[in-house]
């Protein structure tokens, strides 16, 4: 019932129209984060630090809050798999977007396909089941059981093949 | 050649297994040949962002960036054309592998990145060491190439400096980019919603402008290497435009200071280098680099005249001063227009410019034509402007007059006509020579006190030369020349080479200043120190003299304290014979009843009172009671072993009555004087045990807690824990665990360190049986369970050092105490938790002191990193694992796992500690049973940076 006000013909066109509230925050942040680059009041280690008035700056202020709090407590999909990828990584540092990207994808790929699955929605083989779990396992032990000196030495012999070795 | 896209997706998907395999991998890259396929997959295009953690912020490596600095001499065009579309970042590290490429690129990629970037500084607040260094070769090789306009524009930014509130002075505000609203925030304010906002306003710009100083985005240091290394560059390339620049910098920075420091000679009292600039900072460094720029450009062919014009267009005195300054030093490039300059009765006149004009004048005088001359002579004969709201009368007008015109004579004297020269003479014969006439101030420095007469000249004299000398010198009363108090310590010095000469000759010295008595007695102490044999029956005779004057002026203070000092050392070392007992008791009993330390230098003076008592006469002398009664003890018993009740107060019945009258309050409230009951107490017990049973409440009274805790924290501080001591006070000790948590509420807080040495008494009395953790007082365990952390800390250290000493060797019994002690705390910091208990990491000094059998040392060690995250010391406890995995390997590569996952793999067990860690890995590779679990573990580090230990898995 309490949701019988947000499936009113009107509202759903005007959310259809100016889009949603998220993408308005994500615009604005953007706005935020220009001006900035640009202002010359804004210093990264100092803040807000220009001729404004006390009441300006405080808004400000709370405007940096409010997206740190959107980060924390609201975080995309995405943003979750790379935070749990980097939680994961025993270096503490998040992956390159692209390789983050690239592996958030493969990530997706595997849970869709098994959600297909258990919801009756896909019907694929029992080869492509297996496949996808050997995917799953492959994807789940590169991150608990690393390797790496065996990486390492991959990547030595990778660029040796290539003929860009040290 | 390319690699294949095959290679390419291979590489991708290793090096995005882990952020270490991304890493290795950009390191490992020497061929520009990936920068093409690389950006083609997405990468150079997310640089990290820097990470803030509390006060601390770091700047996270980018492989691709360092890769790219590498890849810039081979491949610039490539790399260029990448560099243009990273991304802006607030990574100082990102920055720096920029400036390190950039610089191998062409021209106008260069100029473009450096405009950009000259932005980005602007925005920083500072700019260090090694981000300066690269952008200062940038700016330089900007400079050589012809793109001066965006080596300026790049130097600008590094070089702007601004006027801030220094953070460092205490009541100050905050500095305006810390904080909102008025800018600054009170030191003692609440919440600044609290505060009126205009009040708060009007007073935070007084402030920041009384506590504020230049400061720039480098160094000071920084910004005096940059000025030294790459402007003479920029100079050469930039010509006078780099010398626009630096003054616009330096003329905003001046004009930022609401006070207008920076016009005033007094903040920079010569341009040129000179030992009265006492300024280091980044404004110094901007006026040299102005003054030299100026000069340089003449020197290269820029006329004198252009370089002045540029300067004169500001209008801080500042660059006047730096005009007349550069006419001084070039003024052979252009003579007529330094006789300008000098000839202008502006300059002449401006007190602010007077430095730089008189050398001005100095150089300029000889050769002006006849008009110059008698126009500055004209000026120096009319003298001052003198308001006569300013002067009383004519003599004083006239004496002003003479004094101004001395200085101004003298800038010029050797080139003065017949007439003035003689002027000059009679105005020098009547007011002396005048000092620095080049100043207006002038600041000097002595080191005092000082003799007028060296120790050689003295010692060579007879000592009734010396007696007549010190009673009939006086000193000048000039705050720079010799004085008493240096003569008194050249005095002291002979003495303590002929003691016995002016032992004999003492009455000379009785005759005069007692301060010169002070200095013979401390003559005849450092005699002793230095084993020279004296006469104890004339020194003796001499103190009693010192101890019948009765004023109470500082120097009869001092004397008295020199007294009871010289006499407290002959006592304690048996030097003086029992038969001047009573004598040496008249001195004491004297001294012991003296008024210093008044009740006023007590509440005057803070800090530690047994520290203050080694100062005062009396607090020396009630210590000297002591030594004197063990003199006593010593002489009667024929030993210094105890006997017990063969001695007691019934000895030395003067010495009890007089310990019990300033255990009186009411006669002595000192708690100076009372600390030295404390300090002294196991002696007291000692000489009559009874007799300090008797008198505990009287000595730590918890009615008069000065006075208890003067005599309990010097008792803490002071001595070695004592066994019969401790049975007299064990309810002192109780109490003073259970005011463990007063000591940090006190204002001002007291007792700084007390509870760490209770906690070490109690520890040791632990070890010797005297206490356990299952008393019925709960001794030990109250303290451990209310100790502030560093307390507690300090109280296992306290013994862990010892344990950890090989050499000395500790009882059975007293190990198995320590070990139960270990288990119970290890139970508390189980059932406190981490965050309570976590400073029992500690711990560590006593389980891996090698004291106690490897199985026990092993579990325990496990149960403490588990529990505490952590064990200390680390050195000592890594070097005891080494040396159990020999014989444990298995047992021993747990306990660094469970380090290593208790405290995180960048935490304590890896840092500085990587060859113990090795050591301890390579033993558990070779015993079977634990090798896949080590190989497993060598990968897991290497994934957190560890690549040290890759060789341990060849093979």
């Amino acid at each position: 019932m309490e949701k019988i006000g947000e499936l009113g013909p009107q509202e759903a066109e005007g959310r259809a129209s100016t889009g949603s509230m998220k993408d308005r925050i994500f615009k604005l942040r953007e706005t935020l984060d220009r001006a900035k680059r640009n202002s010359a009041g804004y210093s990264e280690s100092g803040g807000w630090t220009g001729p404004f008035d006390r009441h300006l700056h405080r808004f400000l202020d709370k405007l940096d809050g409010l997206f740190e709090w959107v980060d924390s407590h609201h975080p995309s999909r995405r943003e979750q798999f790379g935070r749990t990828l980097a939680r994961l990584d025993p270096s503490g540092l998040p992956l390159a977007r692209p390789l983050r990207d690239r592996r958030y994808r493969a990530w997706n790929e595997m849970s869709n396909f098994f959600q297909k699955i258990s919801h009756h929605r896909s019907s694929s083989g029992i080869d492509e089941f297996r496949k996808t779990i050997r995917r799953l396992e492959v994807f789940l032990t590169n991150v608990l059981l690393p390797t790496t000196f065996d990486d390492l030495d991959a990547i030595d012999a990778l660029l040796k093949e290539s003929g860009h070795a040290s | 050649m390319p690699p294949s896209p095959a290679t390419v997706a291979k590489a991708v998907e290793l090096i995005g297994r882990s952020a270490v395999n991304r890493s290795y991998f950009f390191s490992k890259l020497k061929s520009p040949e990936w920068i093409g396929p690389l950006t083609e997959e997405g990468f150079f295009s997310d640089p990290p962002s820097r990470r803030v953690n509390g006060d601390f912020v770091r700047y996270p490596a980018w492989p691709e960036s360092e890769y790219l600095a590498r890849m810039a001499p081979v491949a610039p065009t490539r790399v260029a054309e990448v560099i243009g579309r990273i991304p802006d970042t607030d990574n100082v590290s990102v920055h720096e592998d920029m400036a390190r490429a950039v610089i191998h690129l062409g021209a106008g990629s260069m100029a473009r990145w450096a405009t950009r970037e000259a932005r980005w500084v602007s925005r920083q607040p500072q700019i260090e060491y090694p981000l300066n260094e690269a952008l200062g070769a940038v700016v330089e090789r900007l400079a050589c190439l012809g793109e001066t306009k965006a080596a300026l524009g790049l130097a600008r930014s590094l070089l702007t400096m601004r006027c801030v509130v220094d953070p460092k002075r205490p009541g100050t505000v905050r500095e305006p980019s810390q904080t909102y609203g008025s800018g600054v925030q009170g030191s003692n304010g609440g919440p600044e919603d609290e505060e009126d906002p205009e009040v708060a306003e009007m007073a935070a710009a007084v402030v920041a402008q009384l506590s504020s100083r230049l400061v720039g985005r480098l160094s000071s240091y920084e910004y005096r290497r940059f000025v030294d290394r790459r402007l003479p560059v920029l100079v050469t390339h930039g010509g006078i435009k780099t010398l626009d620049m630096l003054c616009d910098i330096l003329e905003e920075a001046t004009d930022s200071d609401g006070l207008r420091r920076y016009d005033r000679a007094v903040w920079r009292p010569a341009i040129e280098p000179h030992r009265q600039n006492h300024g280091k900072d980044v404004s110094d460094a901007l006026i040299d680099a102005i003054r030299d720029a100026s000069v340089e450009l003449v020197d290269n062919g820029v006329a004198l005249a252009a370089v002045v014009e540029s300067l004169a267009r500001r209008t801080s005195p500042l660059f006047k001063r730096m005009i007349l300054h550069l006419a001084a030093e070039r003024h052979r490039e252009d003579p007529e227009l330094a006789a300008r300059l000098a000839v202008c009765e502006d300059h002449f006149r401006d007190e602010m410019l007077l430095h730089e004009y008189s050398r001005l004048l100095g150089v300029v005088f000889p050769g002006l034509d006849d008009v110059g001359r008698s126009r500055v002579m004209k000026w120096i004969g009319d003298g001052p402007p003198l308001h006569d709201s300013f002067v009383v009368d004519d003599e004083e007008r006239r004496k002003r007059t003479v004094y101004w015109q001395r200085r101004r004579l003298a800038w010029i004297r050797q080139d003065l006509d017949e007439g003035w020269k003689a002027r000059y003479a009679r105005i020098v014969n009547e007011t002396g020579e005048p000092e620095n006439p080049d100043f207006t101030s002038y600041t000097t420095t002595w080191m005092g006190p000082r003799s007028p007469v060296g120790a050689e000249d003295l010692e060579s004299l007879p000592v009734e030369e010396i007696a007549r000398y010190v009673r009939s010198w006086k000193a000048s009363g000039d705050p720079m020349s010799p004085d008493e108090e240096g003569l008194s310590r050249t005095l002291e010095a002979v003495v303590a080479k002929r003691p016995a000469e002016f032992l004999n000759a003492r009455g000379l010295f009785q005759d005069g200043s007692i301060r010169y008595v002070s200095a013979v007695l401390a003559g005849l102490s450092q005699a002793v120190r230095d084993e020279t044999s004296i006469d104890w029956t004339a020194t003796i005779d001499l103190m009693s003299w010192v101890a019948a004057q009765r004023s109470d002026d500082s120097e009869s203070r001092h004397a008295r304290q020199r007294c009871i000092w010289l006499l407290s050392e002959g006592l304690r070392d048996d030097l003086v014979d029992i038969r001047l007992r009573k004598t040496v008791w008249t001195i004491i009993d004297a001294m012991a009843d003296d008024a210093d330390p008044t009740p006023e230098a007590d509440s005057r003076h803070g800090g530690d009172p047994s520290t203050r008592s080694i100062n005062t006469v009396r607090g020396t002398a009630l210590r000297t009671v002591v030594t004197y009664s063990l003199w006593v003890y010593r002489s009667e018993m024929g030993t210094v072993e105890a006997r017990p009740g063969a001695f007691g107060m019934e000895w030395i019945p003067e010495v009890r009555a007089k310990l019990e009258r300033h255990l009186d309050p009411a006669i002595d409230p000192s708690p100076t004087v009372r600390s030295v009951y404390g300090e002294w107490f196991p002696h007291l017990v000692f000489l009559d045990e009874a007799w300090a049973r008797q008198h505990v409440e009287s000595v730590f009274p918890d009615d008069r807690l000065e006075l208890r805790d003067a005599a309990w924290e010097t008792y803490l501080r002071r001595c070695p824990v004592y066994n019969l001591p401790f049975e007299l006070l064990r309810h002192q000790y109780l109490e003073a665990v259970d005011r463990l948590h007063e000591m940090e509420e006190r204002d001002p807080p007291r007792g700084e360190g007390i509870g760490g040495l209770l906690g070490g008494h109690l520890v040791i009395l632990a070890g010797r049986g005297l206490i356990a953790w299952s008393d019925d007082d709960g001794l030990i365990r109250r303290f451990f369970e209310n100790a502030e952390p560093e307390d507690a800390d300090r109280a296992i250290w306290l013994v862990g050092r010892d344990l950890c000493d090989d050499e000395s060797d500790v009882a059975d019994d007293l190990l198995r105490r320590f070990r139960r002690l270990t288990e119970e705390l290890l139970g508390l910091l189980k059932e406190h938790g981490r965050e309570r208990m976590g400073h029992l990491k500690s711990l560590g000094w006593w389980i891996a002191s090698g004291r106690f059998d490897p199985e026990w040392t092993l579990s325990r060690l496990s149960r403490l990193l588990e529990l505490a995250g952590a064990a200390e010391p680390g050195f000592e406890v890594m070097d005891r694992l080494v040396e159990l995995s020999a014989d444990q390997p298995a047992d021993v590569f747990e306990v660094l796992r469970t380090w290593v996952r208790s405290s995180g793999p960048d935490g304590g067990a890896m840092v500085g500690h990587s060859q113990s860690v090795r050591a301890i890995l390579r033993a558990a590779l070779t015993d079977p049973p634990t090798e896949d679990d080590a190989r497993s573990f060598i990968h897991r580090l290497g994934a957190a940076g560890h690549l040290d230990f890759r060789d341990l898995l060849a093979g």
